[in-house]
């Protein structure tokens, strides 16, 4: 049987996505199965919603924008309600902060860029602002340009990159004070300096 | 405080740096510069830091069902509708 059209602009666009789409929501929410379900969520919409998209334009930053605003609207609210929140915010909250983390002082130093800071820059992220940390998966992990940022956040394109500046820095300020409380790593110089 | 050691630029990659206590036991390659320009507040050396984030937070598997779950899902959405 021969697919109708918006069958056919699903499975030809939209479809491949799925796992990036997953690993946005996993990098957003943090963990696996919520990310999951909001992965159902956002292609069961991308469906429903397929004639709002302009086939052939960007599949990809229409899902993430679908992606990031079932997260804020939908997730973060339930979250917000009360329900178990099992984010890496509250994992992170629930640490030991004894944690012996293998240290940040090894960034400075040669080999740094081998080593492996998966964890450190995880509950860093998950300490940022929600779109910040957007922004920094899609533009960073995901190599978005700016106007799919625009599109997918919702943003003018002339914001777009002040507010990704804004975000790198915070995650390069969340690492420091990481560092910093985790080891009481004394440095006078400034951030920028 | 910051990971920059951008006040040494001509000596990056053997200079040792003012916190270390101890010597690296890993890989002996590049190290990692996060300093910011105070002018533009741009990251110095972009392209490292893209490097560092891309190697740490690599891509995560998706469950093995979940694209016939979405498949699933929207069969059913086009059952209702039939």
């Amino acid at each position: 049987m021969a697919l109708d059209n918006r069958e056919r602009t699903f499975k030809l666009e939209m479809q491949e996505h799925y796992q990036i789409v997953y690993n946005f929501l996993h990098r957003m929410c943090g963990n696996g199965a919520d990310a999951a379900d909001l992965t159902q969520e956002t292609f069961v919409r991308a469906y429903v919603k397929i004639d709002q998209y302009e086939p052939g334009t960007n599949a990809r930053a229409w899902l993430f924008r679908l992606a990031k605003n079932l997260f804020i609207n939908d997730y973060r609210k339930k979250t917000r309600r009360g329900e178990q929140e099992l984010d890496e915010r509250v994992a992170y909250n629930r640490r030991d902060e004894a944690y012996g983390m293998a240290g940040f002082a090894d960034l400075r130093i040669a080999g740094a860029m081998e080593a492996d800071f998966s964890d450190e820059i995880v509950r860093a992220m998950a300490l940022l602002k929600d779109n910040n940390r957007a922004i920094i998966i899609m533009a960073d992990l995901y190599d978005f340009s700016e106007k799919e940022i625009a599109k997918a956040m919702d943003l003018k394109l002339n914001t777009v990159k002040s507010t990704t500046r804004r975000a790198r820095l915070a995650l390069i300020e969340r690492l420091a004070i990481y560092a910093e409380d985790t080891y009481g790593i004394v440095n006078t110089r400034k951030l920028g300096a | 405080m910051s990971f920059s050691n951008s006040h040494k630029p001509q000596s990056r990659k053997s200079s040792l740096p003012q916190i270390a206590d101890r010597e690296y036991a890993g890989p002996t390659s590049e190290c990692l510069d996060l300093s910011v320009d105070p002018l533009t507040e741009e990251i110095k050396h972009f392209d490292n830091y893209r490097v560092f984030l891309k190697r740490n937070l690599t891509p995560l598997a998706a469950p093995l069902d979940l694209l016939a779950n979405i498949e699933a899902r929207l069969a059913a959405i086009d059952a209702e509708k039939a």
